[in-house]
């Protein structure tokens, strides 16, 4: 057992030992470093760093903030990127073979925001293969361990960007969420993940997996650190068709306008989120506990109805397999990634890059969504969950008439153990019926820490109509200041197989 | 893998509990079809980027096995 170098605490915290002199920009982004390079061998956090490039790019921001010309709050913070956003010259391969050795030939919007900002890229965070799984475990190269406790997934997909902040390495990643990918693996290792409206952040330059589901979003500390990150990466794109055009109702000035307290706000509780039988007890009284929090802060507590709840899973994997099958289609070692050597002729290229490229998960969504496609299955399976789809929205909707914002646990239960639901795809699938609801919807929505349970982080989610961020952070923001399960953070423990 | 397949449809049945007669689709959430960008020509990828990941390029273009030759393509 070895005690690391010490954690880089929250984005507020760098920004004031930055202001103040106390640190500088190269310093932070060398503990980063140091601090992603000790934990790799159990935690397996990064598939790549860049130590050269991020230690020149703080140099810059130490110069700039030497002449007084700051760029922003990011300006020589240490960030880590999931391995799906486009990072022009360096490595994007979504944690899969088919992608291994492709590099960016542009950059994403989201990440030319965070550049233009002055934010150091240190490294690209491991992912479940092109964000198809909730574990880390479909990653083609290793599973990232859960920085609680290494016998435990982090989550996923986007399980290395929440370990990275959970960890202490960076104060802020960005992931991508398409049924949960960012706001489970921060409710299973303690930090907050923010999935804004569908259409806020540009999604150019994200590898798409199901594009009328895909959202950028940032993972920080705190709900203040996460509303400094968005403001930068969102607003409209004409790089992207579905990114919203930027109106005085999407002003985007987050972080100043919070600090507002909850007193009057209308909390909804979805009874059909609220059952006993399939969420742990623990986390369910941990999550009636902050419901409590926001009460005695003057918060009206009412019960809400979603009664297409448990069509919702169905509805996701039908759609979200469609979409992906489409999408995946690209690869088919013409333009870029693998290409077979076992190959003769074209269409046998086809199949043996795909068969060799791709992993079994993978494989499965795509077999998937093609079926549910077809001709014959077309009217049953996709067309049906098209119009399901819409019978969900409708439930929020009238959701929404009766309350502000609404409050669920982030996940049934705590973050499982490797290997617990391998053998399994549809018990996999079933640990999002908490999360895909909003990525079906479209709505923002956003986990933060509301306790522990046998030792690891609970989730508290959020969900608020299209739009209105503003308030979904206000609300997270004023459970920040009531409460200090933000400041609880993992001691890493490095050994065999993560014992301490 | 025909087994999980199997399993994953079978959950997926029971979609068809609901009566979705006179429910319209919903493909994307958000209202999209005005948001064309103006008409104007835009830099592209210069050839050099388009080709740099390419498993096999040859005189600027992207290169694939034989189609003709015995194998219908």
């Amino acid at each position: 057992m070895t005690d690391l170098v010490a954690p880089l605490g929250s984005l507020r915290q760098l920004r004031a030992a930055l202001d103040s002199g106390e640190t500088s920009s190269v310093e932070l982004v060398n503990r980063a470093l140091a601090r992603a390079e000790a934990s790799q061998a159990t935690f397996q956090i990064f598939v790549s760093l860049r130590p050269e490039a991020a230690r020149l790019e703080a140099e810059a921001a130490d110069t700039r903030r030497a002449r007084g010309q700051v760029l922003s709050p990011l300006d020589g913070i240490p960030v880590a990127l999931k391995d799906n956003l486009l990072h022009k010259g360096d490595l994007a391969t979504c944690a899969s073979q088919i992608l291994a050795g492709f590099k960016a030939p542009y950059n994403g919007t989201a990440v030319q925001r965070l550049l233009d900002a002055g934010a150091v890229v240190v490294g690209r965070t491991n992912m479940d293969e092109f964000g198809m799984g909730s574990s880390n475990e479909n990653s083609s190269l290793f599973p990232t361990r859960n920085p609680w406790d290494a016998q435990r997934i982090p989550g996923g997909s986007s399980g290395g960007s929440a370990a990275a902040v959970s960890a202490g390495i960076v104060p802020v990643a960005l992931g991508s969420d398409t049924g949960g990918s960012i706001r489970q693996p921060a409710a299973f290792t303690g930090v907050v993940g923010l999935k804004p409206t569908y259409g806020r952040v540009s999604r150019y330059g994200l590898v798409a997996f199901a594009s009328s589901l895909d959202q950028i979003g940032p993972f920080a500390h705190t709900a203040e650190d996460c509303a400094l990150v968005l403001e930068i990466i969102a607003g409209h794109d004409p790089h992207d068709s579905t990114s919203l055009p930027d109106t005085e109702e999407s002003a985007t000035h987050f972080s100043e306008r919070l600090g507002g307290s909850v007193e009057g706000l209308v909390v909804g509780l979805p009874r059909e989120y609220f059952v006993e039988e399939g969420i742990d007890a623990e986390v369910l009284s941990k999550v009636k506990d902050a419901v409590s929090v926001l009460e005695k802060a003057g918060a009206l507590v009412r019960e809400v109805s979603l009664p297409h709840t448990r069509y919702a899973i169905a509805t996701y994997y039908l759609l979200a397999t469609a979409e992906a099958s489409a999408n995946l289609a690209r690869f088919d070692g013409v333009r870029y990634g693998h290409r077979s050597k076992q190959a003769h002729g074209l269409l046998e290229m086809y199949k043996q890059t795909r068969s060799e490229g791709f992993g079994k998960e993978v494989k499965r969504r795509i077999m998937l969504g093609t079926y549910v496609l077809s001709a014959g299955y077309y009217d049953a399976y996709y067309r049906k969950a098209s119009k399901v789809r819409t019978l969900l929205c409708q439930d929020f909707e009238d959701a929404f008439d009766q309350c502000d914002v609404i409050l669920t646990p982030t996940a049934a239960e705590v973050a499982f153990k490797l290997g617990e639901k391998t053998d399994s795809a549809l018990s996999m699938y079933l640990s999002d019926v908490f999360t895909v609801s909003a990525n079906l919807a479209g709505i923002p929505g956003i986990s933060l820490p509301c306790g522990l349970a046998q030792g690891m982080p609970v989730g508290l989610q959020i969900l608020a109509r299209p739009l209105d961020e503003g308030r979904l952070l206000n609300v997270a923001d004023a459970f920040q200041r009531l409460t200090n399960w933000h400041e609880q953070h993992p001691e890493l423990k490095l050994g065999a197989g993560g014992e301490a | 893998m025909r087994g999980h397949l199997d399993s994953i449809l079978d959950y997926a049945e029971q979609l068809s509990e609901l009566d979705t007669e006179d429910v319209e689709v919903t493909t994307h959430v958000v209202p999209v079809s005005a948001l064309l960008r103006d008409d104007i020509a835009q830099p592209g990828l210069s050839n050099e980027l388009a080709l740099q990941n390419a498993p096999a390029s040859e005189g600027g273009a992207f290169q694939v096995p034989k189609v003709i030759d015995g194998e219908a393509g």
